[in-house]
């Protein structure tokens, strides 16, 4: 027997291997759980806890490992063990990026990035479409975190991710976080960043969002900062404001609080996901408000 | 060639190799490109050396960091990750380490590192399952625990390993290193992975099983390592009293 139904669009946790006793002892109000299905690939201990963890609650699966922007196409093999993971964990949700992290059938684990041109938006499509097909139903694309500019981009991020959208009927997993540090590593404002994203994606794809922590680190001889998408801290100042604005412009969507470096007390993460529920209340109530007075 | 699997295959080269493949696709922004290239090596670094650390913790913890950090990326650029999936990035760890030049004064390491991934491996099998029932004599039959592992080393590893995980650091130096062969098995209890040092009787009684020998069989493969009582004194008291098997009373 397993939680069923959809992901609710309230405030979920990112479930790391080192919470899930803490969880199975302590069963937290947490509305919906994500875990990243590369870590449960090898049929022992870890995956039996989580199909105790299932039991209680619905979960999504967030994979790091497709390589949807790989030109070398998606690995069949991978592919063949999430397929294992989504029959044994029945997920609610199926994410992974728009980046890349193999090529000649070498693996990084790292999101590394991809040039926004015609060329890697069919390649990008045609891996997201092969997923799709092979697993049978939508899965999210992630917006990532970015650090470089590169030269042969004839789109924006969110003008690419739009299109693969339409060619591929998938849906989105809008990362705030992500936006935020991106942004602020090309020298540009996160409000236009993010308001490039709502005026590009029809609302509609837009099916789940990420928050997380950064760090940001003087460059030494340089005039600036870089912020790096650790998720080793607390959701920041502006991101909560970019949270704020997102669901006021978007209403409810389930949200996930993800913390991966220097890993806290699942409470912690508890009381995250608290807050992002009250920045959501408080959103909806200017809203309202603002609404009433016009 | 399309541009971008060049671009991919250069910037995994920068990623991996500290090279500048990949300047030519890259412009200049607020944050220069050498600085957003070793922001992805070194989370990838990261990734590989975290993971080999969890592999690897004996090793982990009588190496400085660096050393340790050294090892794992030149390890990776030799054999760089093939899956997604981590668990067998380690997989040609102890070899790469009896090769290493800078490792060449510490020939155990690569036996250290195998006993270590020995036990991480049990450690993710899952306890309670057994294999086929094997006929043994007039006792009945037995069956293996299914995720029973044998390692063989040259060198007491287990009991540098034991040193460290007691935190008994002064220990280390007493331990003799003089080479000599040791027999393990390695099974996943319902507390975790179980260790047992073998006799070398026991150690062929069980190869032989393992590898798929009738109880007979097994047995002559051990009489060639002691005398009949030797030997049948080491497979009851070693194993089959022992969590490796369960005996099917017939």
């Amino acid at each position: 027997m397993i939680a069923s139904g959809p992901v609710p669009a309230c405030v979920g946790i990112g479930l790391r291997l080192a919470h899930h006793r803490w969880v199975l002892e302590h069963t937290p109000a947490a509305a919906w759980l994500e875990v990243h299905p590369e870590n449960y690939m090898r049929n022992g201990p870890w995956e039996a806890e989580l199909d105790l963890v299932r039991r209680d609650h619905p979960l999504s699966l967030h994979a790091v490992g497709l390589s949807l922007g790989s030109a070398d196409g998606v690995s069949a093999e991978h592919l063949k063990r999430l397929m294992g993971l989504i029959v044994r964990y029945e997920p609610a949700l199926i994410s992974d990026h728009l980046s890349w992290s193999a090529v000649d059938g070498v693996h990084f684990p790292d999101l590394l990035p991809l040039p926004y041109t015609e060329e890697a938006l069919r390649v990008v499509a045609n891996n997201v479409d092969s997923v799709q097909t092979a697993l049978g139903r939508q899965i999210l694309v992630e917006n990532p975190s970015s650090y470089l500019k590169i030269a042969q981009a004839s789109l924006t991020e969110a003008e690419f991710l739009a299109e693969v959208v339409r060619r591929t009927a998938c849906k989105v997993l809008l990362d705030v976080n992500n936006i935020c540090v991106s942004a602020n590593n090309r020298g540009e404002s996160s409000f236009e960043w993010l308001g490039s994203f709502l005026q590009h994606l029809p609302p509609g794809c837009i099916g789940e969002i990420h928050l997380a922590g950064h760090a940001t680190i003087q460059l030494e001889q340089e005039m600036r900062c870089l912020r790096i998408d650790d998720h080793g801290s607390q959701v920041s100042a502006e991101v909560w404001q970019l949270y704020a604005h997102t669901v006021r412009v978007l209403g409810s969507r389930p949200t996930l609080i993800e913390w991966d470096k220097n890993l806290p007390a699942f409470t912690v993460l508890v009381a995250e996901a608290e807050k992002a529920t009250e920045v959501c209340r408080l959103a909806f109530a200017e809203e309202s408000a603002s609404a009433a007075i016009a | 060639m399309p541009r971008l699997l060049e671009f991919q295959r250069c910037f995994a080269t920068d990623v991996l190799f500290d090279a500048a493949a990949s300047a030519k696709y890259l412009v200049a922004g607020p944050i220069p490109s050498d600085v957003a290239i070793r922001v992805h090596r070194d989370s990838v670094l990261a990734a590989l050396v975290n993971a080999m650390r969890l592999s690897c913790p004996t090793l982990s913890a009588v190496v400085d960091a660096r050393f340790f950090e050294q090892a794992v990326r030149d390890y990776a650029r030799a054999r760089p990750p093939r899956g997604a999936c981590l668990a067998h990035f380690g997989d040609e760890f102890a070899a790469f380490l009896e090769m290493y030049p800078p490792a060449s004064e510490f020939p155990f390491f690569g036996d250290m590192v195998r006993f270590d991934m020995s036990i991480d491996e049990t450690n993710h099998d899952l306890p309670g399952t057994y294999g086929e029932p094997l006929s043994f004599g007039r006792d009945g039959a037995f069956r293996m625990v299914a995720s029973l592992r044998q390692l063989t080393t040259k060198y007491p590893v287990d009991v540098i390993r034991d040193e460290v995980e007691a935190e008994r650091w002064e220990g280390l130096e007493g331990i003799d290193m003089k080479p000599q062969l040791r027999e393990f098995a390695l099974w996943r209890t319902e507390s975790g992975a179980t260790v047992k040092r073998l006799s070398a009787p026991a150690a062929a009684f069980l190869k032989a099983v393992r590898q798929g020998a009738d109880g007979g069989a097994a047995l002559n493969s051990a009489l060639e390592h002691g005398s009949s009582d030797e030997v049948l004194r080491a497979i009851r008291s070693e194993i089959l009293t022992s969590s490796i098997c369960v005996i099917d009373r017939q």
